[in-house]
């Protein structure tokens, strides 16, 4: 048992350090680059993207005929971990290249492909997901924009609706749209993914303050939006499978979920407080933090192991983004506490650092809700994990139609 | 990155879980508490011939030369069957205090006496200042020591007393001429007595300071070990109501379909999963004798009690009446849990011993 790399993952390690090393400079006190907009932010992380792709190092685990290295997963968290102690953009294509490209590699035709994989690799097209709508989050199922097939002769779909939450599309080239083409059939069955220019016309975009005056994500309103059928992506009805692909390409990723050091800054600003700082209140707080940033940590260490092995991650790495929320959370707070009562000064007018930690505070919130709320992951693994059964859905066996019409009604 | 059980050592894990199921069943646990009996002598003789008491031994002293991890293996799967036999006492205190000696003939002689299975105590104090009422003078022990594990079943003890100068030793006694007053305790499959010593003859293993950083170590390495025993037990609690929750109906559906107990199973799995994860950091401290051993310890044993404490209450909870009973083994867990969270110091000892590796020591590896 060791912490240590393979002599081979050394060497990759060793590799892509080389690399990033004469592209950017290392961080110090792992403070990050800042930027005065979000749109400095994307434009930043597209040239770091294109610098990455042009190296080989776009997309490490895709398949080497889409431009990718085609290495492990392992060689991907690797390479993620040492592009994490440069000053380098954090990327902005998590959803393109994490989710939507390896959706379309696996069910869209092979034009598509050759047109659209490349330019998104290299940073020249941003992706966005247009998933959620105001009636249907942790239930997709429930999403009520309506593609209809034009009945002016052209080949195509005409598609009407609004999508929320949606990151970037203010951004965005394209957009990958989940669609109810069919109501007569059970919620999940009647729907198809298809993608949209996102300056087509009657693409409506209204970005969303967050809590933290933030405006990450959007609204989408789509009014009678034309999408070719070439543009359609799997078979019609079948879109819960594209979308299901996209979510599932996340699954195999490991860390980058709390950012290194935070225990170091924890103890750091309670050495600041002199005597105060013997309290045996604050240490177990302190213990109780390290209990659960460090163990997530090693549960990681575990996760990286069985890839190393060429093994899946266990069962139990599901439950890492819940500790990954209580972490974030739980730092802010101390962090806030043991500022004493100037806990209550805006952290802007502070420095750059406790900026970063207003940031996680609001952060975390958000995390227990975005990509599956905390309640919906953790049926995911009562169910599929501890094989407990499902509740009993009152919608089963119902079609769409007669889901909404009883909700209307 | 090589941080898990070796394949060698997963199958190692299997056969013991076997072995542990026949050899140990819970009712073992239950028939010590329902007599007089301050353990399983039969159990613990199937574990002796089983080889658990050499596994970590080096071949040189009588054991098998197996690795520290593999007696962690071992700890777990013992807890797993609330195995009611000295091994907190005689092995993961008294064999790794021996350890932690140096080298001498009675050293030598002690250690093939634990790997052949010989029960030994530990009389010493768990915390700093090192302080005893026990004396040791011209090789005689006088004093007494209010609570000592598994007294009553030793053949031998080790006792960390002071000389008229102060200076702090280690000596072995035999146990014939110890007076020991066995004590009733939260969990009665255990045992621990109130001992005394006069004119007690004893041999001097070590003398000096090197008695106290013997015991600091030594107590580090048992909660290690101790905290794979909880997490033995911890899962088969885990295992005990999850299979419930998916049998037991109420309201036409099996209770476990409900989030309320689902998601209570899931923030249980959640922790298990954190503690697991510290023991086996644990596991690698000890196995490496790395600098971070304490804080890997301290965080180890924390994460394994509370992992636990919370797992026993909650089996009863999910048992509904049924976990209230004494026909149940739920009650079993609930006591060997509040046992466990005693046994080398309360949960604020080893948060303050967390605490003080975090701030003043500079080991940190990682978040």
């Amino acid at each position: 048992m060791d912490f240590n790399d393979s002599p081979e993952e050394a060497l990759f390690r060793q590799t892509c350090h080389e690399w990033l090393a004469s592209q950017a400079t290392l961080k110090e006190n792992n403070v990050a680059l800042s930027f005065a907009t979000l749109a400095d932010k994307v434009a930043a992380s597209r040239r770091w993207q294109n610098m990455k792709a042009s190296a080989g190092y776009g997309a490490i685990t895709w398949p080497k005929q889409y431009g990718g290295m085609g290495g492990s997963p392992l060689q991907n968290i690797i390479f993620r971990q040492e592009e994490a102690k440069f000053l380098v953009p954090p990327s902005q294509f998590n959803v393109s290249l994490g989710m939507v490209i390896p959706s379309l590699m696996a069910h869209a035709n092979e034009d598509i492909k050759a047109r659209h994989i490349a330019p998104a690799l290299y940073g020249d097209e941003l992706w966005c997901q247009l998933l959620s709508e105001p009636q249907a989050g942790s239930d997709l199922g429930m999403i009520r924009t309506k593609a209809v097939r034009c009945d002016d002769g052209r080949d195509g779909w005409i598609i009407n609706g609004q999508k929320v939450w949606t990151s970037l599309a203010q951004f965005a080239e394209f957009g990958m749209v989940l669609t109810r083409t069919n109501p007569d059939v059970h919620s999940f069955a009647g729907m198809t993914a298809f993608f949209i220019d996102m300056k087509s016309p009657g693409v409506d975009i209204k970005p969303i303050v967050q809590a933290n005056g933030h405006q990450e994500f959007n609204e989408v309103f789509l009014s009678d939006v034309y999408v070719p059928d070439s543009q359609r992506v799997g078979e019609i009805d079948s879109g819960w499978l594209v979308t299901m692909t996209a979510l599932n390409s996340e699954r195999m990723s490991i860390g980058g979920l709390v950012p290194d050091n935070l225990i170091e800054h924890v103890i750091n600003q309670l050495k600041s407080l002199g005597e105060e700082m013997h309290d045996p209140a604050l240490l177990t707080r302190l213990n109780q933090l390290y209990l659960k940033a460090h163990g997530l940590w090693l549960m990681q260490c575990q996760g990286m192991t069985a890839l190393s092995k060429g093994q899946m991650p266990s069962a139990g790495l599901g439950t890492a983004k819940i500790i990954a929320c209580e972490v974030l959370s739980e730092y802010a707070q101390l962090m806030f506490d043991l500022r004493g009562h100037e806990g209550i000064l805006s952290p802007r007018a502070i420095d750059e650092h406790w900026s970063v930690i207003e940031d996680l505070w609001y952060g975390a919130a958000g995390m227990r809700i975005a990509g599956g709320t905390d309640e919906i992951v953790k049926n995911g693994i009562g169910e599929r994990v501890l094989g407990l059964p499902p509740e009993p859905r009152t919608d089963k066996g119902k079609t769409f139609r007669e889901l909404t019409e009883r909700t209307l009604a | 990155m090589d941080f898990d059980f070796s394949s060698d050592q997963v199958q190692l894990r299997e056969d013991l879980r076997r072995f542990m199921i026949s050899a140990s069943p819970r009712s073992c646990a239950r028939a010590v508490i329902e007599s007089d009996a301050t353990m399983d002598h039969e159990v613990w003789e199937k574990i002796v011939e089983m080889g658990i008491t050499r596994l970590s031994l080096p071949e040189s002293l009588g054991g098998f030369g197996m690795g520290i991890i593999e007696q962690c293996i071992a700890a777990a799967e013992q807890g797993r069957q609330l195995a009611p036999v000295p091994s907190i006492a005689s092995l993961y205190l008294a064999q790794q205090l021996l350890l932690q000696l140096p080298a001498s003939e009675a050293r030598e002689h002690y250690l093939h006496a634990s790997a052949d299975g010989n029960i030994f105590s530990v009389a010493a104090p768990i915390k700093t200042p090192w302080k005893t009422t026990i004396s040791m003078e011209n090789g005689a022990l006088n004093g007494h020591h209010t609570l000592v594990l598994h007294a009553a079943d030793a053949d031998y003890l080790l006792v960390y007393a002071h000389c008229d100068d102060g200076t702090p030793v280690i000596a072995a006694c035999e146990k014939k001429n110890v007076d020991i007053e066995p004590q009733p305790l939260i969990d009665a499959s255990m045992s621990a007595a109130k001992i005394s010593f006069k004119q007690t003859p004893c041999s001097v293993l070590a003398k000096g300071s090197v008695c106290e950083i013997a015991l600091a170590t030594t107590l580090n390495r048992a909660a290690c070990l101790l905290s794979f025993e909880q997490m033995g037990a911890c899962d088969a609690a885990f295992e005990m109501a999850n299979e419930y929750a998916k049998e037991r109906q109420a309201f036409g559906r099996a209770i476990g379909s409900y989030q309320a107990i689902k998601h209570k199973l899931v923030d249980l799995y959640t922790q298990q999963q954190l503690a697991h994860a510290h023991c086996l950091y644990a596991a690698w401290a000890l196995h490496t004798n790395d600098a971070a051993l304490p804080k890997a310890a301290a965080s180890a044993l924390l994460s394994s009690q509370q992992a636990l404490t919370a797992m026993a209450s909650e089996n009863i909870h999910i048992h509904g009446g049924m976990g209230y009973t004494w026909e149940l083994d739920c009650h079993l867990f609930f006591k060997r849990a509040r046992f466990y969270a005693s046994v080398l110091g309360n949960q604020h000892l080893w948060h303050a011993r967390l605490g003080n590796e975090l701030v003043y020591c500079d080991t940190m590896m990682e978040a």
